[in-house]
């Protein structure tokens, strides 16, 4: 759901795990070979197999995060309300809802219950408000699907759950998507579900078996899902199989033995070429992050316009995804989100050698011995950038900092081998980043763009924007998608200011054979899920 | 070798095996604290913050350092070297940070698999290795057959240094393909490499076996064995290309 990366390729994942990768190789040939002959084999009957990248971890689904895990229990774990692709909320447990700035009110549907039979209520919903809210239960939850500070209150009678906080929350509806509905015997207990399910959707897990597979059974009589449809179409039983390698699940895939992957590497070729079919959306794939903290050379708006304008974008668009790319047009919100508007096109600044020259004379800069230089110190620029996200971007890299270097500037391309990039953005020693940072709402990116640096806070870059601050402050005074005119004038203010670079989206594909659905940033979406071709 | 020659005293009195034990327990301790050394000392080490890595880049930094103070992860360093051997020593492996789970919970999940295919293969190697060995030592004894020696030293150092997913590739052509003396694994998921393998070193072609209980892999209707017509031979193979 979150990923500070974007989208790493499974294949790169690999390399990183190299120690044990010998043993994996042998092992997983055996494994895969030995799931043939379970329930992972043929396309017939009814069980829709799914390959996944990594093993999900614990499946508790208020300390759950990976991505993972997050997809799988979208399968068995209901939810307040959806969000359909084009942003618009759509009932689900709940049947109906208001919402203010601070607060949100949700109706519960009747008739709703748990896999061991106990109804799901009112005070069910409001329990897990609170527990998430409470940080001595330390949920990683808050704040995606909970707000910071939220208070919940059930009323029975009226079947309602009132959450209030103190501080704005204009998403509390739409983050609710996020919230895996628990009835109250769960909450007690949430490591009891890192193997399990006590399930309130329409799957329950039947079989975890780490590092291979998980199989998830339909529940009978389920009745509540999106718009009150129905699990009567859904298939009988999904598995979920663990399939490191990205290679393998398209093997796999061509050769029927499962039905659905997330293929996003070069072998997306080879499936296009057999018009294996796949459903994808757009998730920021390459954005450059200034740090504006004192010293930096990112704290001089000239230097940063500059760097800018000396890059070809389109051209570093097309070496980072091997021309598969498209320009960004959010800063990194994935479907579903409510506000879609462009925040991106033309408001970058343009490709411009000469107007970057200007500009850095301006600013008081000279050209001397081919190196721009200020008061003695030569312009010294450092790109740090993960090297999980493959081959192509390190390309990209060398790229800009090779048109850095003969403009004049001292540029350096520093690969960060670590699982993610954010614990270097958090130390504070990087000029300039590649970080694409993935959310679903706009009021999840202040903490990065605005407020106190770490290690107080999340604004990695110390960036004081004037025109985001004012503008995302004002839009968070309006609940749900009135604010987003607001949030996306604030986020324009961003790309304007040069603050951020989003330069490239990339879609996510989730190629399928035998079955339909839709997808969207949480992965497959359970109630879309049908087998056959659908042709 | 060496501690027998500079302590003959000790060794003689309690007799060569003791001091074998002796000390070949020593070594084992001090290759077992070096091990538990290095695996605290690796998550200090390497770089980034695991807990953050874990959490995400929303995560509040209130919770990342609740987070950190429950891990124990504030306190000094000797200090969580102390709690990490202690735990250990009474079979407590904690949790893990990035799958928020038990160690031993996942430990657990996995073993019996391991050990299925651990157990048989270590018999499997006392059962050859040792005789093997014992002969060959036998018969090279004292210089003789030198051309012995070099092919039985050359044989066994080349086992040894082929990585282990190349050789397994290689068993798995031998014994189920070439000469399908095991049947199990079920051949649909790996005969695409099997195939290759099977093919290009030769640049052959070979008859396929559908009689012989194995599926071909592609080979629908056709007598000879060449890439599977639904997924091209090349791809499998960079699975073990990603893996040294």
């Amino acid at each position: 759901m979150v990923s500070a990366t974007g989208t790493d390729t499974r294949s790169r994942r690999t390399r990183e795990t190299r120690p044990a990768a010998a043993t994996v190789t042998v092992l997983g040939l055996l494994a895969t070979a030995a799931a043939c002959g379970g329930p992972a084999s043929g396309g017939g009957g009814s069980s829709v197999v799914f390959a996944v990248a990594a093993d999900p971890g614990t499946l508790s689904p208020t300390t759950a995060l990976a991505t993972t895990a997050l997809s799988m229990n979208t399968f068995a774990y209901d939810r307040l309300v959806h969000v359909a692709a084009d942003g618009t909320v759509v009932p689900g447990v709940a049947e109906k809802w208001s919402a203010t700035a601070t607060s949100a009110r949700f109706t519960i549907r009747p008739g709703v219950s748990c896999e061991d039979g106990s109804p799901l209520t009112a005070d069910d919903v409001a329990a897990e408000y609170n527990h998430i809210a409470d940080p001595k239960n330390q949920s990683p939850m808050l704040g995606l699907s909970v707000p910071v500070t939220a208070a919940a209150k059930a009323d029975r009678a009226k079947r309602t759950v009132t959450v209030t906080t103190t501080k704005p929350a204009p998403f509390i509806v739409e983050m609710a998507r996020m919230l895996p509905l628990l009835c109250r015997k769960s909450l007690a207990a949430p490591a009891a579900l890192a193997r399990a399910t006590n399930a309130s959707g329409p799957y329950r897990l039947t079989e975890a078996v780490p590092g291979d597979h998980y199989t998830y059974v339909r529940r009978d009589g389920y009745t509540w899902g999106p718009r009150g449809s129905t699990g009567k179409d859904l298939p009988g039983q999904v598995v979920f199989k663990v399939v490191p390698n990205e290679s393998t699940a398209a093997n796999l895939l061509m050769s029927g033995q499962i039905h659905g992957a997330v293929i996003n590497g070069a072998d997306q070729d080879r499936l296009d070429a057999t018009k294996v079919r796949n459903r994808s959306f757009e998730a920021l794939f390459g954005q450059l992050l200034f740090n504006q903290a004192a010293g930096r050379p990112g704290a001089d708006p000239a230097v940063r316009r500059a760097l800018v304008s000396v890059l070809d974008l389109k051209e570093l668009r097309n070496v980072a995804t091997g021309g598969k790319g498209a320009p960004a047009t959010a800063i990194g919100e994935t479907v579903p989100t409510p506000c879609t508007g462009d925040t991106v096109t033309g408001n970058l600044p343009a490709h411009d050698p000469e107007r970057a020259a200007a500009r850095l004379t301006a600013a008081g800069w000279t050209k001397d011995g081919g190196t721009w230089t200020k008061a003695g110190k030569p312009l010294t620029v450092g790109l740090s950038y993960p090297t999980n996200q493959g081959p192509q971007v390190a390309s990209a890299v060398e790229l800009a900092v090779q048109r850095w270097t003969s403009f004049g500037v001292r540029a350096t391309a520093k690969p960060i081998g670590s699982s993610s990039i954010i614990g270097t953005l958090a130390g504070g020693d990087w000029d300039l980043a590649w970080a694409p940072i993935g959310v679903t709402l706009p009021d999840q990116l202040t903490q990065f763009y605005d407020g106190p640096p770490p290690p107080k806070g999340n604004n990695f870059g110390s960036l004081t924007n004037p025109d985001y601050h004012r503008l995302a402050a004002l839009a968070a005074a309006r609940p749900g998608a009135d604010g987003c005119a607001l949030w996306e004038a604030a986020e324009a203010a961003l790309v304007k200011n040069a603050d951020i670079v989003p330069f490239v989206a990339r879609p996510v594909r989730y190629y399928a054979k035998g079955i339909t659905f839709e997808v969207d940033g949480s992965g497959v979406v359970p109630s879309t899920l049908r087998q056959g071709d659908g042709r | 070798m060496t501690a027998l020659t500079s302590n003959p005293l000790g060794a003689t009195a309690r007799g060569p095996w003791a001091g074998f034990v002796l000390r070949r327990t020593r070594r084992l301790v001090v290759s077992l604290a070096a091990l538990v050394t290095a695996a605290f000392a690796v998550i200090h080490l390497i770089p980034g913050d695991p807990v953050r890595a874990a959490l995400g880049p929303t995560a509040d930094p209130a919770l990342i350092e609740a987070r950190r103070h429950s891990l124990g992860l504030d306190e000094s360093l000797p200090k969580q070297f102390g709690h990490f051997v202690g735990h250990l020593f009474q079979g407590r492996l904690g949790d893990s940070i990035g799958a928020q789970m038990p160690v031993s919970e996942i430990v657990a999940g996995r073993l019996p698999a391991t050990l299925q295919i651990a157990v048989p293969a270590f018999a499997l190697i006392l059962l050859i290795a040792v005789p093997v060995g014992m002969t060959a030592a036998v018969l090279t004894k004292d210089g003789r057959r030198r051309r012995g020696e070099l092919a039985f030293t050359g044989i066994t150092g080349l086992l040894g240094a082929v990585p282990e997913f190349l050789l397994a590739v290689g068993l798995i052509a031998a014994f189920a393909v070439m000469w399908p003396l095991f049947r199990w694994p079920p051949a649909p998921a790996w005969t695409p490499t099997c195939c290759r393998y099977w093919r290009s070193p030769s640049s052959r072609r070979r008859p396929c076996r559908a009689s012989s209980g194995w599926r071909p892999c592609g080979c629908s209707g056709r007598t000879t064995c060449g890439p599977p017509a639904d997924a091209p031979a090349r791809t499998t193979g960079r699975e073990s290309e990603t893996a040294p």
